[in-house]
């Protein structure tokens, strides 16, 4: 993997987290009242539109890694931080269905569930991923 | 002295504008309101204090999403109603109805604001289907195709609407 490679993952990394977690709380608690009732925050559109743009990137700079960095590492069956970068591969995989998940699921209280589950394992993914690149 | 004449004149109107712009009620302003301008509207919101908030609770089976609701009463010649402008979450927007209660039973349904994308929208005709459901009996809709959380939002709006019809009917 090069540093170019790294940075680019890194920036979109946060970038994915950041908005996710900023979508979450405003649906969450950021309603704001309107002339007829509560409303959604404006605000939210933007945030679901930047993390709609970035977490496409961020698959893609996975997939980009894959035969150089995570194909390569684990045929060699090199030891060194093999379990967190397996938990990663299995979180991204978690990731991408539960979030295409969301814009499908007819329940709102599966929904809620997958929106949880989606919300932990990113959560989990941002600090496996660069716990990964400091061991 | 000219000018401190305009200033007198311009912070004596904003003095009388501003409490009175406070005072328009956007509701009434709504289309339905304006077609039954020959009845006699009366604001009359429900405030659920914690043992109705309990009851509300009791009988939708979860909390309300707000403990105010947006209820008038409509006073006409040949009947009396009551209108309620009930509020609901979709997926991520809200959207909001206007319902029409008169002998407990849906006298019309109207959407008011719709923020989730046009086709998940419910169609006029879907909404007048709605009209004369009774709200003493289980409400049924017909689902839309391909839009299931506004049905389901449609369902929930009317469950409390038929909670406050039977239990908090209290006329002005």
């Amino acid at each position: 993997m090069t540093k170019n490679n790294k940075n680019f993952l890194n920036i979109s990394l946060c970038l994915a987290a950041f908005s996710g977690i900023l979508i979450f709380a405003l649906k969450k608690w950021g309603h704001v009242e309107g002339a007829f009732g509560r409303e959604a925050n404006p605000f939210l559109v933007y945030t679901k539109a930047a993390h709609y743009f970035v977490t496409p990137i961020l698959v893609f700079l996975i997939g980009t890694i894959t035969h150089g960095h995570i194909k390569k590492y684990y045929e060699s069956g090199m030891k060194k931080n093999r379990r967190t970068g397996l938990s990663n591969i299995i979180t991204i995989i978690i990731l991408v269905i539960t979030g295409q998940s969301l814009l499908i699921i007819g329940s709102k209280d599966v929904k809620y569930f997958v929106e949880i589950i989606h919300l932990g394992t990113g959560s989990f993914f941002v600090f496996m991923a660069f716990y990964h690149q400091k061991k | 002295m000219e000018l401190l004449r305009l200033r007198l004149i311009f912070l004596s109107l904003f003095l009388i504008t501003v409490p009175v712009w406070g005072l328009v009620d956007p509701i009434l302003d709504l289309n339905f309101f304006k077609n039954h301008s020959n009845c006699r509207t009366l604001r009359n919101y429900l405030y659920l204090n914690k043992d109705k908030m309990n009851l509300f609770k009791e009988k939708l089976g979860k909390n309300p999403d707000s403990a105010i609701f947006r209820r008038y009463e409509l006073k006409c010649k040949n009947e009396e109603g009551s209108v309620y402008i009930m509020n609901g979450l979709v997926r991520s927007h809200y959207m909001t109805l206007l319902i029409h209660a008169v002998n407990k039973e849906v006298k019309d349904v109207k959407l008011v604001s719709f923020a989730e994308p046009t086709e998940y929208k419910p169609k006029v005709n879907w909404l007048q289907a709605l009209n004369g459901r009774s709200f003493q009996k289980n409400i049924e809709i017909d689902g839309i195709s391909g839009a299931t959380l506004t049905t389901q939002t449609t369902k929930n709006l009317l469950n409390q609407v038929k909670i406050m019809e039977n239990n908090f009917h209290d006329k002005k």
